[in-house]
């Protein structure tokens, strides 16, 4: 499904990111792209969703894949409702139901700024879930959600997305041992 | 509660008015020459004297007209050369020195242009529009500049259509600045439309009462006639905001709970 081969990338000319890096990975899969920080995990997930271009080297998909992305910040429209973001990208009916899915069924109508960060965290990942995405990328997609409540999330997550890629970053190895069915160290 | 700081809100600027009005009175009574100023209540005589004429009527709503065409067209156009340009670097390099050259010209050299080549009664029309076009151009483009980047990277890697992005991301970012904008035209509008007026000698016209009070050494009537254009020019200032307040309503409430 995702194709890296001999992927080269940098910011800056001196100090390369990535040097003929490759990867493959296949629906069903839920890789963790693990690494010390700075080392590139963000700028890989913002390569393969399109926000980037490569140096050198391809990234393929397939050309019907349906990409969402939870970035390492909310990106929330502060002036939508909670479902109003997520609606944006999707049906109303999807909106909801992933909403009230991840725990938020009295925050639909809620704006941004009056709900927690975990709470806004979670809206984030009900917008990329309900575009029922061919590849999911998730950067620190998790991070200030409640313990228990993340693990809902992570068994929902991998009931539902059976037959979707999903990449992952995250600095929790619990996290990773809990989610992840293969571990890529960049 | 609400209601309460409001009414307290108002009295203050009441008070204020009556401040500068006693001030204008005292000035008044210390000059002791109606010609050089007259007091705020000759002022209101006359204006009272002038309310019940047609003439009266038929000037305001001719000025009123000219003025909001001038302003509507500005904003048009300059919503448009604001989009224009912040999407595309070399229609920025090609409009930017023309509209800098349009903001620094003195309006005084435009009306004079404007009388040469636009019928007299189109010349305030075309000065607002000069007025008011660069100034929403700007604020336009700041406001596309100033928008959220992580936003519109959002928007494309979920291929948000070009039409929810302009109206969920941009129009709501821009909005703002699109308000400070079209409130400081608004006020520039008056100032420049009755100027070109008065130059002009517009037909049925404020301007061209202003200037028979000034030959006339009329001048109950100029201070009655300014009051005028204070007047309609804070009126649509206030309406232009409660537009733009309820257009942006809903995302003043959700940023500022």
């Amino acid at each position: 499904m995702l194709q890296i081969h001999e992927l080269t990338f940098s910011y800056l000319p001196e100090q390369p990111l990535f040097d003929r890096f490759s990867l493959e990975a296949r629906k069903g899969e839920r890789v963790c792209l693990k690494g010390a920080s700075g080392k590139g995990k963000t700028t890989l997930l913002r390569l393969i969703a399109g926000l980037e271009t490569p140096n050198g080297g391809a990234i393929t998909l397939p050309p019907d894949c349906k990409t969402a992305m939870v970035f390492q910040e909310d990106r929330l429209l502060p002036w939508l409702t909670a479902k109003g973001n997520v609606s944006l990208c999707s049906s109303d009916a999807a909106a909801e139901d992933w909403l009230c899915a991840f725990g938020l069924e009295d925050e639909l109508d809620a704006y941004p700024s009056t709900l927690s960060g975990g709470m806004c965290r979670r809206v984030a990942l009900a917008r990329a879930c309900a575009v029922a995405p061919d590849l999911l990328l998730l950067d620190e997609a998790f991070k200030g959600i409640d313990p228990q409540r993340k693990e809902a999330i992570m068994t929902l997550l991998q009931e539902r997305f059976q037959n979707s890629l999903i990449l992952f970053t995250s600095h929790d190895d619990a996290e990773i041992a809990a989610f992840a069915t293969r571990i890529v160290e960049i | 509660m609400a209601r309460n700081e409001r009414l307290k809100n108002s009295l203050k600027t009441l008070a204020a008015a009556a401040f500068w009005l006693l001030v204008w009175q005292g000035l008044s009574l210390l000059v002791h020459k109606p010609l050089l100023l007259p007091s705020p209540v000759e002022a209101a005589k006359r204006l009272g004297a002038l309310c019940v004429t047609g003439p009266f009527w038929t000037s305001i709503g001719l000025t009123l007209l000219r003025v909001t065409a001038g302003f509507c067209c500005g904003v048009v156009c300059g919503v448009l050369l604001g989009a224009l340009t912040a999407k595309s670097k070399l229609m920025e390099r090609l409009f930017a020195p023309l509209l800098a050259v349009v903001k620094a010209t003195p309006v005084a050299s435009f009306i004079i242009l404007a009388l040469v080549w636009l019928q007299k009664d189109l010349v305030p029309v075309f000065i607002t529009f000069l007025i008011v076009l660069p100034v929403i151009w700007a604020n336009v483009l700041e406001g596309i500049r100033q928008t959220d980047r992580g936003l519109l990277e959002m928007a494309r890697v979920f291929r948000l259509p070009r039409r929810k992005v302009f109206s969920k991301v941009y129009a709501p970012s821009v909005l703002p600045y699109f308000a400070a904008g079209a409130a400081t035209a608004m006020g520039l509008s008056w100032k420049a439309g009755v100027a070109a007026e008065v130059i002009a000698m517009s037909n049925s016209s404020v301007g061209y009462h202003l200037y028979r009070a000034k030959i006339n050494l009329e001048t109950p009537d100029l201070f009655a006639w300014t009051a005028v254009v204070v007047l309609l020019s804070v009126l649509l200032e206030r309406l232009l905001r409660r537009v733009i307040r309820r257009m942006e309503g809903r995302k003043r409430d959700a940023a500022n709970p």
